[in-house]
């Protein structure tokens, strides 16, 4: 059994602990936002967080690629997805807003990667520069080719935050 | 902007627009004929026509529950006044829900903000555009003149519609100009017509605007009338906008698909969930046309979640709970 704290919720989950997370958190808690791409924590489409607290407050989310990153490696810690971001049923997080506002998404596949690891910059670096957000963002590639809306919302959202 | 209907595209497969078809109940209405209708040259349209009678009492029970009206074949109006596009194409970010629901829209007068979408269920009845080539080159007279621009245009439209496909910048040309305009426009004219038979006065003074009806000061929303216009016959040529006249098409409107896929409930193909489904990984023979000669699978059957190993001949197969317990599996496997 394996004890894990999703989105601020206690969960006791039998499985194997080299399961990687991102099945855990699709096939077993049902949250399906966190995307699968290539396997091999090379697209970015499998992002979370995983820190000491929760969701949008705290400042110390590191992104990690849930793809290959084994459950044992973070039981017991915080973990959270793209479901967990919004502090409220309706309330967006100002990635989530900049993101409508500028029309991100086409496919959206990628998106929720796209988010979160934009939310751990932001939480690291209020203010990023392009050159910071290039270097922060490229670890999640987008087919369709949103990278300069992406880029957009993620200036108006440091704006806003 | 429009909503996405709250089953769409959200829910679990399992709660899609299939299991709404053992919610429904047959009540005692039936949607009119639907029309889509493209002009060729402005001097005919050619309709593709679900001819009234039990085939939109069929229709309307695979998009319909008891408090809905089928008004045409791609719209619903609901007794709280909701406007539904029944639309039958795929959006994958290439923004066909909001262009058809606000083409929609904008013909029939309907409140797109408010409006709801709905993807047209795999069913026969939407995808049957046979009567379409029937109508086309068997009891309708098409003048011969038109028949090279029919063959181009008309067989494009019945085939993506009867293959219920989306591709080939067919949704927004086709089914867009094909029924959603020309749809929407009928079911205006069948609300009218219903106002103007139920208030008893006549349909010009009339006019219809975010999905209520005018008559001078006095006004009622479109639901009132939705029972009486489902029974209409509509209009084969409705009269349509022109482009001066046009409100939401021409804009840049907000896409209906982005809001879900931002905050994860998008649903992709991956996201599919079935009660009791399975998962299977393949691992083919490296070079082609080689077949497995002899495999050893006495561990991998044995690990957690396996369901079934099995050799089929030119690749391997684990079939197993969980799509992590596939991929153990395979690599287990000799």
């Amino acid at each position: 059994m394996v004890k894990l704290i999703v989105n601020g919720q206690n969960h006791e989950i039998n499985i194997d602990t080299d399961t990687p997370v991102l099945w855990v958190l699709r096939e077993k808690l049902g949250l399906i936002g966190t995307k699968f791409g290539c396997g091999s924590s090379l697209c970015g489409a499998c992002t979370i967080h995983v820190e000491g607290k929760p969701i949008r407050s705290c400042v110390e989310g590191k992104p990690i690629r849930s793809c290959v990153t084994p459950v044992s490696n973070i039981e017991g810690k915080s973990v959270t997805t793209i479901e967990g971001l919004a502090d409220a049923e309706d309330a967006l997080h100002p990635i989530q807003e900049a993101w409508i506002e500028h029309q991100v998404p086409q496919c959206g596949y990628c998106q929720s990667g796209q988010i979160m690891s934009a939310v751990a910059l932001l939480e690291r670096n209020p203010n990023p520069s392009d050159e910071d957000i290039d270097a922060s963002m490229r670890g999640n590639i987008c087919r369709c080719g949103m990278y300069g809306r992406i880029k957009a919302a993620i200036k108006s959202a440091a704006k806003k935050v | 902007m429009a909503k996405l209907n709250k089953e769409y595209p959200s829910k679990k497969i399992e709660k899609s627009n299939t299991s709404s078809l053992k919610k429904w109940t047959r009540r005692g209405f039936i949607g009119a004929g639907a029309i889509a209708g493209i002009t060729a040259g402005g001097a005919l349209i050619v309709g593709i026509a679900i001819r009234p009678g039990d085939r939109t009492e069929d229709l309307s029970g695979y998009v319909t529950n008891g408090d809905e009206h089928l008004i045409t074949t791609w719209v619903k109006v609901a007794t709280d006044n909701t406007v539904t596009a029944i639309i039958p194409h795929g959006e994958m970010g290439q923004g066909v829900h909001t262009a058809l629901s606000a083409m929609l829209a904008e013909e029939m007068e309907a409140d797109w903000g408010a409006m709801e979408i709905m993807e047209a269920p795999a069913e026969k009845d939407y995808a049957n555009f046979a009567l379409a080539r029937e109508f086309l080159f068997g009891s309708a007279n098409v003048p011969s003149v038109l028949f090279d621009s029919l063959n181009g245009a008309m067989l494009a439209a019945a085939k993506s519609m009867s293959m219920q496909i989306t591709g080939g910048s067919t949704s927004v040309r086709f089914t867009g100009t094909g029924a959603m305009l020309t749809a929407g426009a009928a079911a205006k004219e069948l609300l009218l017509s219903a106002a103007a038979k139920k208030w008893g006065v006549p349909i010009t003074q009339l006019r219809a605007e975010k999905s209520f009806i005018y008559h001078n000061n006095k006004k009622a929303p479109f639901s009132e009338f939705a029972e009486i216009a489902a029974t209409l016959k509509p209009n084969l040529q409705p009269k349509l906008k022109k482009r001066n006249e046009y409100k939401l098409i021409g804009k840049s409107l907000p896409r209906v698909d982005i809001p879900a896929k931002v905050d994860g409930t998008a649903i992709f193909g991956i996201d599919a969930q079935i009660e009791g489904m399975k998962y299977g990984t393949v691992k083919a023979a490296p070079v082609h046309g080689q077949k497995v000669s002899e495999m050893d699978d006495s561990i991998a059957k044995k690990m957690p979640g396996v369901y079934g190993v099995y050799n089929m001949e030119d690749y391997i197969a684990v079939v197993a709970d969980g799509y992590w317990h596939t991929v153990i599996g395979i690599q287990k496997m000799h």
